[in-house]
């Protein structure tokens, strides 16, 4: 990828992308749920992440992640839902007691550009979403300052995993070391 | 194994429009190898991974996230 870069991905580099990180997820992190993709005929690629369980006294709250290609940013965006076990869904007030604190702190500052509810864009029906409008910003800045890239610029594959670094923040998720040491990969 | 101090000289670097070093806190930081790194994670495990020489580069930006 070349300096002038900006952050985006086309449809086909995102399936190259997040195919090369759901196949590291596999491998890295064996024991939690994979990746895999969703059949979406006419419509863009998108990913399934099987479900999340948070445990604490007030029962277990599963959460579903999509990631799904946004066509007008040309970004990743994350799609979630989160419910309760017998099915009752949570409430942005029940999610914000689930996360890390300086997400929940996001929640209330940054209230119409963070978390939002927004309908899916293939199951159409509503689920939470995180903002894409500063994805390609800061996808940018994490790219371009890799120092490593001049010698090995295979970024594409990368691009996923740089991603969810900074998803997954949000809700305590982590990449694992391995993942995130391209040279090796 | 008996505990064992080390040092690591964090290498903060200025990206983007962030100005150099006028503030202590930072909105946006990454490693020097194209992610984030979780607020929890350990300065040494960082060294550990992603170190060279003595030496952690990690660029900061002025930039959210989200919003």
């Amino acid at each position: 990828m070349a300096e002038s870069w900006d952050g985006t991905l086309s449809s086909t580099e995102f399936y190259v992308a997040a195919s090369a990180f759901a196949q590291q997820w596999r491998k890295f992190n064996s024991s939690l749920p994979h990746w895999s993709w969703l059949p979406s005929p006419n419509r863009p690629p998108w990913i399934f992440h099987d479900n999340q369980v948070q445990r604490d006294g007030r029962g277990e709250h599963r959460y579903d992640f999509h990631v799904v290609y946004s066509a007008s940013y040309r970004v990743p965006v994350l799609y979630f839902r989160a419910y309760c076990n017998d099915g009752q869904p949570l409430s942005l007030d029940d999610i914000e007691k689930d996360i890390p604190v300086n997400s929940a702190e996001l929640i209330t500052r940054s209230k119409w550009t963070f978390m939002t509810q927004q309908e899916h864009p293939i199951l159409d029906r509503p689920w939470y979403t995180l903002h894409p409008c500063g994805t390609s910003e800061w996808m940018k800045l994490l790219i371009n300052s890799d120092a490593s890239i001049a010698q090995n610029p295979v970024t594409v594959e990368k691009y996923m995993v740089s991603w969810f670094s900074v998803v997954g923040q949000v809700f305590g998720l982590k990449i694992p070391f391995e993942m995130l040491d391209f040279a090796a990969t | 194994m008996a505990s064992e101090t080390r040092k690591v000289v964090v290498h903060l670097r200025a990206t983007g429009d962030a100005p150099i070093l006028k503030q202590a806190k930072f909105k946006f930081v990454y490693v020097n190898s194209a992610f984030s790194p979780n607020p929890d994670e350990l300065v040494s495990d960082l060294y550990n991974n992603f170190g060279f020489d003595g030496k952690l580069v990690v660029n900061y930006a002025c930039s959210m996230a989200w919003g």
